[in-house]
């Protein structure tokens, strides 16, 4: 199965088309241990030295860089970080890939044979655990969770011990090779989304929200029925109203997106005339219930979320198909190891990385130099925009220090982002994207929930664009899958729907012929 | 020729953030502004011009200056009367590139006559740092605009709107002599509320 085209319009179905292409790409998409602790790459990649030796703008020194071995020297300088960012991503990607194809020789080794195995079943594993609500005792979760497994629809079995992680890691282009992003975080944000399938715990407490039992995400028999039928290889999207609504092209449009889609294809009318609290209710109604069903929350978000409380985080995150945090014993292990691994690093490089050949004009593409240029380049344009990302908004632009670490966290996100997609690079217009992600989930009225705001908004924004990111990818612009003929279905689709706009915007674009 | 074309279109190239978006709303809108977001795809803006007794329409494009979207832009720049290069005085680089940006122009649009096509070179943000910070020399820059078949150069600056009149009232001036220079080919194209062939896609970006 071509990787790309297993990124399903189901999430839980792309989870496990996703593990597939990843299988069948030589496990790269699995390069992250069959145990699925991104820090055991982290820690091996402790033993590849980085330098600092110039300046680092201030914004590459975060909690993001950390567990990726950022070189020491916070204070010092700039050039070189950016080499070192690109090492350390690399280095970080190598260690990973190591530890995940040891792993996956050793212990993982009778687990990958899985292409026998129904998508259901692998989906499955991917499924995560989301509870929604006050934090619940392990008994209780555990009494939820057997009410989960009996309820849970057919084909379907509790995740087993040791499968493999969700390909949350599996960003990329096609021709990226599949660098395992957990190993770059150290914020337990990220981890603890990826622990649901590695340690087969039932959930733990995730996202505060008032009330509410604990839910999972996805278990509805119609979208397994989907999951089932669509597992290996969706079906072209633009006609298919379901497979539109799952697959929100951004957060911030998804709910015009919707809407849209609702005109086009009219489904189970919402009065959009409910009152503010009504509405409220209607969503926490949903999202009490004991399992989740995510299409029902996005055909309520379709109609726009009512602002207030922590609402719209909580549709956004849920609709990326993430889990929330959890304060497990095992993320603060996780948090210390990243601490500990962070004060081992020396900031040095080894001389034997960069070669004698090499030079500051090399133009070969593997050279460290020439690579440090590029990166040099990219960081510059990402903090051009980001510096005009929303300046008429306090949150981005006011000039103050939360104004400014607000805008650093966006500089790393699509940073990392760019150096993870080799294909896509940093395009302008992600900035738009990422940033109400980050503004929603930093403005959210649980402090525990704000604190992981950049980490949680990288993730959703990774999985955002993986529902589209062909269409970022030059060397795909004139395949069918590229920007062109995105353009042209969407311009077929305005031609059907609305001929005299269609016809007006045709014009228009021919207008120097008036 | 009863039909006279009065519109003339503009495109306006160079790095991201060297001031494309910036010198458009100054010449059409008197405006500055700080806040002006990163331009995706392209914009355009239309302004009626006087050109020797001549009522014009102006279309002025702006575009996105990542590279990405340069191979995107071919609908953008087809037809254009006139091509409008940017650049930073304050940043080499951008000066660098208006080579690539030229060749690139010329390539997408094809124009009939790409030896004679009217190309105008603005250096833009002089007024930053009141000029201590400037790093391409007038003297290199128009070096290079006569290499080019002395393309018409301006230094401007789009926030104090520093020969920004200028600079577009000779745009606008090579644009209409482009466009009658062009205006032999126009009887095919001309066919604006006749019957158009039914092509199964009419978008071609």
């Amino acid at each position: 199965m071509n990787c790309d085209q297993a990124s399903s319009e189901i999430d839980c179905g792309e989870a496990g088309s996703a593990a597939d292409g990843g299988g069948e790409r030589g496990g790269g998409g699995r390069g992250r241990g069959s145990s699925g602790d991104p820090l055991r790459g982290v820690g091996e990649q402790n033993t590849s030295k980085i330098v600092s030796s110039k300046p680092v703008p201030s914004w590459m020194n975060s909690s993001l860089w950390s567990t990726s071995g950022r070189g020491g020297g916070g204070g010092g300088g700039g050039a070189d970080s950016v080499k070192e960012v690109a090492k350390d991503t690399s280095a970080a990607a190598a260690a990973g890939v190591g530890a995940g194809a040891g792993a996956g020789a050793g212990a993982g080794a009778n687990q990958h044979p899985k292409n026998d195995r129904s998508t259901a079943e692998r989906a499955n594993e991917y499924i995560p655990r989301v509870s929604f609500g006050r934090r619940s005792s392990e008994k209780e979760n555990n009494e939820r969770w057997s009410e989960v497994i009996t309820s849970a629809p057919r084909h379907v079995s509790p995740p087993q011990r040791h499968t493999d992680p969700p390909p949350r890691g599996r960003l990329m282009s096609p021709r990226s090779q599949s660098l395992p992003t957990s190993m770059l975080f150290s914020g337990p944000g990220l981890f603890q989304r990826l622990r649901w399938a590695d340690d087969n715990q039932l959930p733990r407490k995730t996202m505060q929200q008032k009330g509410g039992v604990t839910a999972r995400v996805g278990g509805e028999e119609d979208l397994w029925e989907k999951v089932m039928k669509r597992g290996d290889g969706h079906e072209e999207g633009m006609d298919h109203h379901d497979s539109a609504a799952l697959s929100p092209s951004s957060a911030a449009t998804m709910e015009a997106q919707e809407e849209v889609q609702q005109q086009i294809q009219p489904r189970k009318q919402i009065s959009a005339s409910l009152s503010h609290g009504a509405r409220v209710s209607q969503f926490q109604a949903e999202l009490r219930k004991e399992r989740v069903n995510i299409a029902e929350v996005r055909r309520l978000a379709s109609q726009g979320i009512p602002d207030g409380g922590s609402l719209r985080a909580v549709v956004w995150k849920s609709s990326e198909n993430f889990c929330g945090h959890a304060q497990s014993e095992a993320a603060r292990e996780r948090e210390e190891a990243a601490a500990a691994a962070e004060k081992d690093l020396d900031g040095t490089l080894d001389r034997q990385d960069i070669t004698h050949q090499d030079h500051p004009l090399n133009m070969v593409s593997n050279s460290i130099w020439n690579q440090y240029f590029q990166d040099a380049e990219l960081a510059e344009q990402i903090d051009r925009d980001v510096k005009r990302t929303h300046p008429d908004m306090h949150f981005f632009n006011s000039g103050d220090e939360q104004a400014e670490e607000n805008q650093a966290a966006m500089k790393r996100a699509l940073f990392i982002f760019a150096k993870l997609n080799p294909g896509v690079r940093y395009v302008q217009g992600m900035n738009e994207v990422l940033a109400p992600l980050l503004y929603v989930f930093k403005t959210d009225p649980d402090e525990s929930n704000a604190a992981h705001a950049e980490e949680d908004a990288f993730f959703c924004f990774v999985e955002l664009l993986s529902n589209f990111r062909d269409n970022f990818c030059q060397q795909l612009d004139n395949s069918s899958v590229g920007i062109r003929s995105t353009i042209s279905r969407l311009s077929m689709l305005l031609r059907r729907h609305d001929e005299e706009l269609w016809r007006h915007l045709d014009h228009t674009n021919k207008a120097s012929y008036l | 020729m009863s039909r006279k074309r009065t519109l003339l279109k503009v495109i306006i190239l160079g790095d991201s953030g060297v001031g494309k978006t910036s010198l458009m709303n100054q010449y059409v809108n008197k405006k500055f502004s700080n806040q002006y977001k990163a331009t995706i795809g392209a914009d355009f803006l239309t302004k009626e011009v006087q050109v020797d007794d001549k009522l014009v329409t102006m279309q002025i494009w702006d575009t996105a200056g990542q590279e990405r979207f340069q191979s995107l832009g071919v609908a953008f720049y087809r037809g254009a009367d006139c091509c409008v290069l940017v650049y930073d005085v304050n940043v080499n680089k951008t000066f660098d590139s208006l080579d690539n940006w030229r060749d690139e122009f010329l390539i997408q649009a094809s124009p009939s006559d790409p030896e004679n096509f009217p190309f105008v070179v603005l250096g833009n943000k002089v007024d930053v740092d009141m000029g201590h910070s400037r790093v391409v020399s007038e003297k290199k820059a128009k070096a290079w605009c006569a290499s080019k078949g002395n393309i018409p150069y301006f230094e401007t600056s789009a926030k104090e709107d520093l020969n920004v009149d200028n600079a577009f009232q000779c745009i606008a001036k090579n644009a209409l002599k482009n466009e009658t220079e062009e205006e032999i080919y126009l009887p095919d194209l001309v066919d604006v509320n006749g019957q158009r062939p039914q092509k199964s896609s009419a978008c071609e970006c």
